[in-house]
């Protein structure tokens, strides 16, 4: 197992006004180079885990480190140069008046010398397929196309963790994607750990490692595999199971006798394949 | 009410250097009652054609008929509040529309906007409230008190309580997790049978539009590319594929079952319910014979 790169201890935030802790308790640990999932229902608790990862609040209880300085008001400036951070919705991230500008005005803001602004720009925008508008203006472009600028935003300042707190809810399946893609090869190409706040299990399933986080507390920690067989734990929390594993379930209140709930969909064929002769 | 769009072109900033053709000739058809899902990628005019249900947007070319009122092109399309308390559109996020200091307020604002009384607004906000599954306690409370999905809920209740005949919905369930989902998709299916509304969902999610619609348009690149039933637009899987667009899983598993077993199913089955039955019946067939 890697370094661990950003670590939870005991960590405990309130909003004000509220009866009930957002996040109660939490210790965890996050690894220099994995993809992290973490699922859970609304108000579960993980976007304030996001919140507090690069000091957008502070902790009322806990110590949080990342890439080994703890989080303070004193370090959250160079915190949030290795923090990169996309939001579920683009209109709230949009600065820039056209699509170039948008991704410079962090690079403009770390004092990046303007050749390597310039090309920095057109390589993150490039890798997010985002390249044929640098001179657009952001309302004529679609809430996709404008989730992809965001990222490229991010991608720009080359930060050593990039989380995204549902950034792909709003993309259409080619661009969420394209853009899973272009994050899954960033992090292999430059050592980038990926911290995935989702409902969307599918994503989810390509994870290295899945948190399920429940009432403010971490609920179950473990590979994809170990996750989707907890099976209707998971419809409990809000959550939802993977088709495949729903069709087993079907297949066996019909009477087919199959030997699992099956997580893939190939293996759960071969076995209704097989299963033809040995009826 | 029945709405038309008859050869409709848009052109965002016509007559600029940044003209931009973003639909073309769009013919639509959506009579009274119907459920319809509008599909297509990201920036495939679905949001455009959406803003010309209820006359936000005036068509460049073509004709666009909402009830007995006809939108025209280069022509001063005035009274049309008529049309826009007809057409509810609940758009992506409503919940950042909110602004009133109350719950009640927000949800009152459009309908003392038409006209209605105060009485009466106030009735249907309560009305409408119970409708999106909220207590009438929070009519009180600060909208920005609320969490993020009962915000959702308050703005939806905001467009019910205008009493529309047409709901527009531009992705309504974008980023709430899979139970509340469940629970707005399932709402907004009662609601448009109850009332006999015509219910529009412009949506990602193959899933939803196999489950809900009577009518499928699939929207690529500013033009309507198919039309149809759920059945008929996904039998024809490939098509789908070809433009990048998905099918519904259960779609996706019959297709691979089919392929690798050699199994044919006749017909393309659109719910995990069905398919499984379905395929049971033909493996115990496939012993008898």
């Amino acid at each position: 197992m890697n370094e661990s790169i950003v670590s939870l201890k005991e960590v405990s935030f309130q909003y004000d006004e509220q009866e009930r802790y957002a996040l109660n308790h939490v210790s965890l640990d996050i690894y220099e180079g994995e993809w992290l999932a973490i699922v859970g229902h609304n108000g579960s608790g993980k976007s304030t885990m996001a919140k507090l990862l690069n000091g957008l609040q502070f902790p009322q209880q806990g110590e949080i480190t990342v890439c080994g300085m703890q989080l303070n008001e004193e370090s959250i400036w160079d915190i949030r140069k290795q923090i990169g951070m996309v939001f579920q919705n683009p209109d709230n991230q949009f600065v820039g008046t056209t699509v170039q500008d948008d991704v410079a005005f962090g690079l403009e803001n770390n004092g990046i010398p303007r050749d390597e602004m310039v090309r920095r720009v057109e390589d993150s925008l490039r890798k997010v397929k985002m390249d044929q508008f640098l001179y657009q203006e952001p309302h004529h472009l679609s809430g996709g196309q404008k989730q992809r600028v965001a990222i490229a935003g991010v991608l720009a300042l080359r930060p050593s963790i990039i989380i995204l707190d549902e950034a792909t809810s709003m993309l259409d399946p080619r661009g969420r994607g394209e853009v899973l893609e272009t994050v899954r090869l960033l992090k292999a190409e430059k050592a980038l750990t990926v911290i995935s706040i989702t409902h969307d299990l599918e994503e989810a399933a390509k994870a290295d490692r899945i948190i399920v986080m429940n009432k403010g507390e971490v609920f179950r920690e473990g590979t994809p595999e170990e996750i989707f067989s907890m099976d209707e734990q998971l419809i409990q929390l809000g959550l939802d199971i993977p088709f495949s594993v729903k069709m087993s379930k079907a297949f066996r209140q019909k009477g087919i006798d199959l030997s699992k709930h099956y997580l893939s969909e190939e293996e759960l064929v071969t076995e209704l394949w097989t299963s033809r002769f040995s009826i | 009410m029945d709405i038309s769009l008859q050869h409709i072109d848009y052109r965002y900033q016509a007559n600029t250097p940044f003209e931009r053709l973003a639909i073309e000739d769009v013919s639509i058809d959506i009579p009274s009652g119907t459920y319809m899902a509008i599909i297509g990628h990201t920036g495939s005019g679905k949001s455009t054609v959406l803003q010309h249900l209820n006359a936000l947007l005036q068509p460049s070319k073509g004709i666009v008929k909402i009830g007995d009122r006809e939108i025209k092109a280069q022509q001063k399309n005035k009274n049309l509040k008529h049309v826009r308390q007809k057409v509810g559109i609940v758009f992506q996020f409503p919940e950042h529309q909110l602004f009133e200091e109350t719950v009640e307020r927000d949800i009152i604002f459009g309908p003392l906007n038409f006209g209605v009384s105060e009485p009466v607004a106030k009735q249907r906000a309560r009305q409408a409230l119970k409708q999106v599954g909220l207590a009438e306690e929070i009519l009180e409370k600060s909208p920005f008190d609320l969490s993020g999905g009962q915000m959702r809920r308050v703005a939806i209740a905001g467009v019910l309580a205008m009493e529309p005949d047409v709901i527009v919905l531009d992705e309504p369930t974008a980023g709430l997790d899979p139970r509340g989902r469940k629970e707005i998709m399932d709402m907004f299916y009662t609601l448009h049978k109850e009332r006999n509304l015509s219910t529009i969902l412009v949506t990602h999610s193959m899933e939803d539009a196999a489950r809900y619609a009577d009518q499928i348009v699939i929207m690529q690149q500013g033009k309507v590319v198919n039309q149809g039933t759920p059945e008929e637009i996904f039998s024809s899987p490939v098509e789908l594929v070809k433009m990048g667009l998905d099918v519904p899983e259960v779609v996706r598993f019959q297709l691979k079952l089919e392929e690798k077993t050699g199994m044919k199913l006749g017909k393309i089955h659109l719910s995990i319910e069905e398919l499984s039955a379905a395929v049971t019946e033909a493996l115990s067939r496939g012993v008898r014979s």
